[in-house]
């Protein structure tokens, strides 16, 4: 990793690590259901996200530092740390209200990931470069916060999606869960999860795309031109529209709109990533 | 549909199963728009893809794919399922809205799971006021019912169930939104070069140019820089001028367009159109050795005063190897070849071509360009807004009005007063707490 040449990269290069060893935490908690390491993880995620936090803020002074002052929330870097807070944020929420820790281990290898992503892709700049004119504009700030907000909601989603699927598999067979399945929540309440996780991300992702379109209509004059990430974000839309009909019909309930849920999440991985990192559009200068 | 039934093309229509699996398939088409490149050419796709798979995105209008009929057509028959999906439910649903269960019966108390009975001293009509002291302020004013036992109804957020269709409601605006642009707006674009004035739109397609009933001027277009260099805005200083008269000015930006009738101005993009260098030039020797004039040097050669040799700006660099700005100038001189050249600003007395009859010094160096805008007219647009306001509300009753239902029935038993009281929400986890709650508090509640 190259040095950080700012103070808040050196606290985000922290919060990397800290999340990896909550990751670590919450795994071993999973698997070994030592409580002890459950609540290190809860503590490493809080600490991880109050670092966080501190490292956003200051990168956003070191920008105003630097005469350029704008959030940080304008490039691949910042977006995939915007990224992971916001889903450890959301994270935390849930196991506080849900009293539950094991998802933690289902949802922090997205927040360790996008973290080591962001600190050690060497393709990824680090640098607060000042804005190119299309970004100039406060819409910048309301659609990037409400997409990653939703990001963040589905990133939880896919996570208890998943470990539905797991625990729906023996469930489905009759046979046994085993010790680590067995401390799972029950599948109804892990369906209850995702579809809340969803109920915020839907709106969320909604008023992304709208904030996006009305941006696109004022920097370029059109609200919507098929974009292949204006598509793949409508894909997005779909894909969880489908899933929140699924809910009320029969033989698409539990199963099926786990896997919806899923494909829902791989859907904004390549809304977020894959569409700057392999197709070509407007969004491009969000690819390095 | 059962196996047996006649094939109903209404409950076709107004089926989830139908929505769910449109929604699934414009999700997995809509990916090939994302992948094969849209609106290239036929000598393109040809060249990327082969004979037969040309042929097939040919066929399916791969090419436009958001616009081929295919597409449409599932565009089509889900905005249907929405409609009629939406209408079968909708009926019900307001009967049940306006004429909900008000008075818990026995029929209620066995289908509902949140219910407690409360037995206390009392007469009913005290215990109705004490009871409407704790929940009115969280769930409103109740629907009463008084006769021998008395009723008590709350219904909050009863709405909630509308979020659905209003989302509906929302994106049938939107598409005729769309539809009205699509068909009564248009996207053009006009090159301007600083100084000159047009009506003129250029529409894509090869069609006729739009003639708008007023002129736009280009003043004067320029570039601002960040320190390190990078473009921080690209900055058209325009005039509108209608019947003659200057009516607006305004600097156009990126992110700071101009609206003027029904038309919007978008900075797009921008051309140089010439470099000028102004420049003093000296002469060496011949008849007029050692005079000097002061000449504009363009793009296109001109002619040195009095001489039949030529010069023009071949390049110019903002900072060129550390002295700062230069031109490159190339100077044709009888009997000789074209000779490039560098003039520095900062260094007025270098002479880097020793050997030509001319030496020049550097006064000016100045670009005119031309502006590219790009023209929109929608008229659809503000009913695509609409349809997004609408659809935010119609989301927000959607997941975040919970609907909270409490029914309480008091009677009096002959020595106590008897409180049944019920619960329902959409929300069963949030709801099982607050009803806990309420319960415990009348329980708790002296008189």
């Amino acid at each position: 990793m190259e040095g950080s040449i700012y103070i808040s990269g050196k606290l985000l290069s922290i919060t990397t690590f800290i999340y990896f060893f909550a990751m670590f935490s919450y795994i071993v908690f999973v698997v070994s259901r030592n409580h002890v390491m459950g609540v290190i993880g809860t503590i490493l995620t809080a600490g991880g996200f109050l670092v966080e936090t501190g490292g956003l803020i200051l990168r956003w002074i070191e920008s105003y530092q630097m005469g350029i002052g704008r959030a940080p929330l304008t490039n691949l870097y910042e977006s995939l740390v915007f990224f992971a807070w916001c889903t450890a944020g959301i994270y935390l929420a849930f196991e506080f209200y849900y009293k539950n820790r094991f998802m933690g281990a289902f949802v922090l290898p997205f927040v360790s990931m996008a973290m080591a992503f962001a600190s050690f892709s060497p393709n990824i700049s680090q640098e607060i470069q000042p804005l190119v004119p299309a970004l100039q504009s406060n819409w910048l700030i309301y659609h990037v916060i409400t997409c990653f907000f939703a990001y963040a909601a589905f990133a939880i989603a896919c996570g208890v999606s998943i470990m539905y699927l797991l625990k729906y598999r023996k469930e489905e067979k009759k046979l046994p869960f085993g010790p680590i399945l067995s401390v799972f929540p029950t599948t109804a309440t892990l369906d209850d999860i995702n579809y809340k996780a969803i109920a915020v991300g839907f709106p969320m992702l909604t008023l992304g795309i709208i904030t996006g379109a009305a941006w696109a209509n004022y920097a370029w004059g059109s609200y919507w031109s098929w974009d292949p990430k204006e598509t793949w974000s409508l894909i997005t839309w779909f894909v969880y529209a489908a899933f929140l009909h699924a809910r009320f019909t029969r033989g698409w309930r539990g199963k099926k709109a786990a896997w919806l849920s899923v494909v829902g999440f791989i859907s904004v991985i390549i809304t977020y990533l894959g569409v700057n990192l392999l197709l070509s559009g407007l969004h491009s200068y969000g690819g390095n | 549909m059962g196996s047996n039934k006649k094939f109903d093309i209404w409950e076709f229509l107004a089926s989830i199963k139908l929505a769910v699996i449109l929604l699934i398939v414009l999700a997995v088409t809509s990916i090939a728009g994302t992948i094969i490149p849209q609106n290239a050419s036929y000598e393109e796709y040809l060249h990327n893809y082969g004979e037969v798979f040309t042929r097939i995105i040919d066929v399916l209008e791969l090419y436009d794919m958001y616009h081929s009929w295919w597409f449409v057509f599932l565009l089509a028959l889900f905005t249907l399922n929405l409609i009629v999906c939406s209408i079968k439910r909708l009926k019900p649903l307001l009967k049940q809205i306006k004429n909900p269960k008000k008075t818990l019966d026995a029929e209620l108390e066995k289908s509902i799971s949140l219910i407690d009975v409360i037995k206390k001293r009392g007469n009913i009509d005290i215990w109705k006021e004490e009871i409407k002291k704790i929940l009115n302020p969280k769930y409103g004013k109740p629907y009463e019912e008084i006769g021998q036992d008395i009723y008590i109804y709350y219904d909050k957020g009863k709405y909630s169930r509308l979020g659905v269709y209003i989302t509906h409601l929302s994106i049938l605006f939107i598409l005729v939104g769309g539809m009205i642009g699509a068909i009564w707006g248009f996207r053009g674009f006009i090159n301007l070069p600083e100084g000159s004035s047009t009506n003129q739109v250029f529409l894509r397609g090869g069609k006729e140019p739009y003639k708008m009933d007023f002129f736009i001027r280009c003043d004067d277009f320029s570039l601002g820089y960040y320190p390190n260099g990078m473009v921080k805005e690209y900055r058209s200083d325009v005039t509108i001028i209608e019947n003659g008269k200057e009516v607006k000015k305004f600097a156009m930006r990126v992110n700071h367009p101009l609206s003027y009738k029904n038309l919007t101005f978008y900075q797009s993009s921008y051309g140089v159109i010439d470099r000028i260098a102004k420049m003093r030039v000296f002469i060496k020797s011949g008849k007029n050795a050692g005079k000097s004039y002061e000449i504009e040097v363009t793009e296109k050669p001109i002619n040195i005063p009095f001489s039949g040799d030529f010069v023009r700006v071949f390049d110019h660099y903002p900072n060129l190897e550390n002295y700062g700005p230069a031109v490159i100038l190339e100077v044709s001189e009888a009997g000789r070849m074209p000779v490039r050249f560098p003039v520095y600003k900062n260094l007025p007395e270098a002479d880097l071509n020793p050997n030509s009859n001319y030496f020049f010094k550097y006064i000016d160096y100045h670009e005119s360009y031309y502006t590219g805008l790009q023209v929109t007219k929608d008229p659809g647009v503000w009913i695509v807004w609409l349809g997004c306001f609408i659809m935010m509300v119609g989301l927000y009753y959607s997941f975040f009005v919970i609907r909270k239902r409490i029914w309480v029935r008091l009677s009096f038993d002959g020595e106590r007063s008897v409180i049944t009281i019920a619960g329902q929400s959409s929300r069963t986890r949030i709801f099982e707490e607050e009803f806990a709650k309420i319960v415990q508090q009348i329980k708790d509640m002296k008189i």
